[in-house]
């Protein structure tokens, strides 16, 4: 439904996005996740037509709808915007607002159309209200029913939970993918926030600086992170040094850390006597009393059902970060033995 | 000593919220004094007016209000629009060079282009010569008209709409245009369906208060000799001696104004809801040219016809008349307006500090009321303060000099009355309001936690008073006594009636020049308050400055 091909877009001289492809299937729900500043924004427009792109092509519903000197106008993409602000205009009732981009319809079956999306949205009852009459959270519907009511073939959300009381975010992201889910629009999510992009989409890109640095789902991204910065901002974790030994005919190439010899998925970049960089995540850990490598505590999170301890390697420099069970409840000073119980092997040149 | 303190406390806490409800009476007096004139009600000379000039008053105050509102809120509201959607060349000068005609009384635009457009005014002149015309032969249009007054009035009010309609429209987050564009809506759907009616609160807002000034004026309509309510009051007292009936007359004008008040109220609180949650500002269109310069006329347009041709017509017949006349009367005439704008405006000051610290200190209802009441006094006519203070002064008087009759044998003559002491009395009424505004603002800025913190580190209320409150709203009050001491420098209908016995200011000597059509000796008057109401033009463009627009 989505296509980016190569897509770069300046901001007077400045490359903000660089080299930028995805594809988007019709119903999946994506997401462009990373920090503040990283050009997120800038796609997000540049798909709505509000940006020219400098080169590639952005493809629509099998219509090119840019390239390299040619744009096509915002109303003729048939995208539906949820803006961070929701910008709902606030002297027209709720029913008004979602009516407003329906131009096709009048009289009694636009009071229909308009009413199953006030439905789909879970806001009966509610269309004669104002905006200033609904919670946040409320208004945030309002403006995704008014988004979807035209049936665009693609739905853009731009950072939609920001203004949002942060406790209710994650029940709030779960409700709008239900929404969209069912409402079987492609869509597009743009934020900075990890657990909304992992709650609200099926494939999620993590940009850095103007580039993708990988788009997969979720799982793949915090298991299989294709760079550093993926794996740094993905999730938690630490990284222990490693020194490979090069691979034989009847196996890959072993990384030999502190904490045991692990064997690599692919050598295609490892070189022998290589020094790297093993990520290690807190849930890679396993409490093991039996085990030869003993850790000792830095500090100690509570955090309900699991406790975050950072360890320092006994014998090492290094650290790495553990999240146990919270009845293995140990203290600051104490030591433990662990075993590194890796599924993945992840790493990266030093 | 925690004991004592605490009777300190509140004994101070008890004189302050007295002594400030004391002086929120004091300043309701003239309303009250007004509409308590009905319980003596004069039938026959009322009757007199209904039959004869009432409905003809009534009519042409409503015209004027409407006509004023209307036209100053095209004016003002398409200025806004322009300058805050497009960038042209010249933008940034624009934005306060609007705002100049503020410096300019309607009463004195009157005067200025009278003297240009009358039948023996220059242009009428040369026009005639250029081609031998004769006065029958050519048609001109009247300046002293209801359409005269009703377009210079809208050409130097217009500043009061194109600053909250500016708000207005700035406030509106780009995402709702972004919104429009992606609905498929022009962008004339989008600001009929959407900028407009999202930024109407606000222009009716300005709309009203120019259409407060238009029903205020006495000036301009008098000297155009339009029947208005405020001439027709000025008349019943000075023609007739009639002051119940100018206090009944002044009732009804008071009744226009409510009503205005009212709409202005309802129309506050629909300009709230309609607060827009987004993120405020927008990036402007550039344009290039053509289209720039025509904005940048557009815009300059309003303003040169309502300050700039009217400033440079005064500048000229000043200057010939500072040649050939002496100008120590007019000094003298200067001296007496500046002592007495600074007189009131300090005492104002004074007055609205003592209000708004007792309702930081001692909040209640009842304070709340009372200085929302005193502030409706910018409301009130001119024509009618005056008229509203007379009767309760010249009542003290009579009890005074029945006092000291009883006492010495003497009477001491118009105490009150007679004196600067009424002037400052009736400007307290009218322009309490927007130093209340300031001294407010200056006050609010304060957290209370400051307060709180001095206490608890055993300073005395009026300590912090002198050595915290008063240094962080200097600038408030300072900028309270600049604008009151100006507004006291234009005021005309309240000095002319209630000044003591030849004592002019440069406004009434301007208005009584002019009356007597001798227009280039009031030009001196003339432009030395407008050269003074370019002062809170300057205030007003630096704060705007600081508020980022």
């Amino acid at each position: 439904m989505l296509k980016l091909n190569q897509v770069a877009i300046k901001y007077e001289d400045k490359r903000i996005i660089d080299d930028v492809s995805f594809t988007l299937e019709k119903g999946q729900i994506g997401c462009v996740l990373g920090p503040s500043g990283c050009g997120k924004t800038s796609i997000m427009r540049a798909i709505a037509g509000f940006k020219e792109v400098a080169s590639g092509e952005i493809t629509l519903a099998g219509k090119q709808v840019a390239s390299e000197g040619y744009s096509t106008p915002v109303a003729s993409r048939n995208v539906g915007i949820v803006f961070q602000d929701f910008a709902l205009f606030p002297h027209l009732s709720v029913y008004q607002n979602i009516a407003y981009g329906v131009n096709d319809k009048s009289g009694s079956q636009l009071t229909d159309y308009v009413s199953n999306y006030i439905n789909l949205v879970g806001l009966n009852g509610h269309a004669s209200k104002f905006p200033h009459e609904l919670s946040g959270g409320q208004q945030q519907r309002v403006a995704i029913a008014r988004a979807l009511a035209p049936q665009p073939d693609l739905l853009l959300l731009d950072e939609p939970f920001s203004s949002l009381d942060p406790e209710l975010r994650t029940s709030i992201a779960a409700d709008v993918r239900h929404i969209i889910k069912q409402n079987g629009t492609t869509a597009l999510l743009i934020t900075h926030d990890q657990q909304e992009a992992f709650t609200v989409g099926d494939k999620i890109g993590v940009f850095n600086n103007g580039y993708c640095e990988q788009w997969a789902t979720a799982q793949a991204l915090y298991h299989k992170p294709a760079s550093e910065f993926v794996a740094r901002f993905i999730g938690e974790g630490s990284f222990i040094k490693g020194v490979v030994s090069k691979a034989t005919e009847n196996r890959h190439a072993l990384i030999h850390t502190a904490l045991g010899q692990f064997e690599s998925a692919s050598s295609d970049n490892l070189n022998d006597n290589q020094v790297v960089k093993l990520l290690v995540r807190p849930d890679d850990i396993v409490h093991d009393d039996a085990s030869e490598h003993k850790a000792k505590i830095l500090e100690r999170a509570f955090r309900g059902a699991n406790i975050f301890y950072k360890l320092n390697l006994i014998g090492g420099e290094e650290y790495i970060y553990c999240l146990a069970p919270s009845h293995h409840d140990h203290h600051v000073g104490e030591a433990f033995g662990i075993k590194l119980a890796l599924e993945d092997v992840v790493c990266f040149p030093v | 000593m925690k004991y004592i303190k605490t009777i300190v406390f509140k004994s101070y806490q008890g004189k302050l919220s007295t002594l400030a409800l004391f002086l929120c009476l004091l300043a309701s007096v003239p309303l009250v004094s007004i509409y308590t004139s009905f319980s003596s009600f004069n039938s026959q000379n009322w009757q007199h007016l209904v039959e004869t000039v009432l409905g003809e008053y009534v009519y042409n105050s409503f015209v004027l209000m409407t006509g004023v509102g209307t036209l100053s809120a095209f004016i003002g509201s398409s200025l806004a629009w322009l300058i805050v959607r497009y960038d042209f060349v010249g933008r940034s000068a624009c934005q306060w060079l609007l705002l100049l005609p503020l410096a300019m009384p309607a009463y004195i635009i009157a005067y200025a282009y009278t003297g240009m457009l009358d039948f023996s005014g220059p242009l009428q002149s040369t026009l005639r010569e250029s081609f031998n015309w004769s006065a029958s032969d050519y048609y001109f249009p009247e300046v002293r008209s209801m359409g005269g007054a009703i377009t210079l009035m809208a050409l130097v009010l217009y500043p009061y709409v194109y600053l909250m309609a500016r708000v207005a429209f700035q406030s509106q987050s780009q995402s709702l245009e972004e919104v429009s564009k992606v609905a498929g809506k022009s962008s004339l759907q989008h600001f009929l369906r959407i900028s407009l009616p999202l930024a109407l609160p606000a222009i009716l807002l300005g709309a009203i208060l120019t259409m407060m000034e238009a029903l205020a004026d006495f000036g301009t309509v008098k000297y155009f000799g339009i029947p208005t309510l405020t001439t027709g009051i000025y008349r019943t007292w000075f023609g007739m001696g009639d002051i119940n009936t100018a206090s009944q007359l002044s009732a009804l004008l008071c009744t226009f104004v409510f009503v205005l008040l009212f709409l202005e109220f309802s129309s506050r609180k629909t300009s709230q809801a309609y607060q827009s949650q987004g993120a405020a500002g927008r990036s402007l269109m550039s344009t290039t040219g053509a289209k720039s310069i025509g904005i940048l006329i557009t815009c300059l347009l309003p303003m040169i016809l309502g300050f700039v041709i009217p400033f440079t017509q005064l500048l000229s017949w000043s200057l010939a008349y500072a040649q050939n006349e002496s100008i120590s009367q007019f000094i003298e005439l200067s001296i007496n307006s500046l002592i007495l704008a600074i007189i009131g405006a300090v005492s104002i000051v004074l007055f609205a500090l003592t209000i708004s610290y007792a309702k930081r200190r001692v909040p209640s209802k009842r304070m709340n009321v009372s200085s929302r009441f005193v502030s409706l006094g910018y409301a009130m006519p001119g024509t009618v303060i005056a008229v509203g203070v007379l009767s309760p002064m010249g009542w003290l008087d009579q009890q005074i000099n029945q006092l000291t009759l009883a006492i010495s044998g003497e009477t001491v003559g118009l105490v009150f009355s007679g004196s600067i002491f009424i002037l400052i009395f009736a400007y307290l009424v009218r322009f309490s309001s927007i130093a209340i505004q300031h001294t407010d603002a200056g006050l609010q800025r304060i957290p209370n936690s400051i307060d709180e913190v001095a206490l608890s580190l055993s300073k005395t209320p009026q300590h912090t008073f002198f050595n915290i409150h008063l240094p962080l709203i200097r600038a408030s009050v300072l900028s309270a006594i600049l604008l009151v001491f100006v507004d006291i420098l234009k005021e005309l209908p309240a000095t002319l009636v209630l000044r003591p016995f030849d004592f002019n200011t440069l406004a009434v000597k301007a208005f009584e020049l002019a009356s007597d059509e001798r227009l280039i000796a009031a030009s001196l008057p003339a432009i030395t308050i407008v050269l003074v109401g370019i002062l809170p033009v300057i205030l007003l463009t630096k704060t705007l400055d600081k508020k980022d627009y």
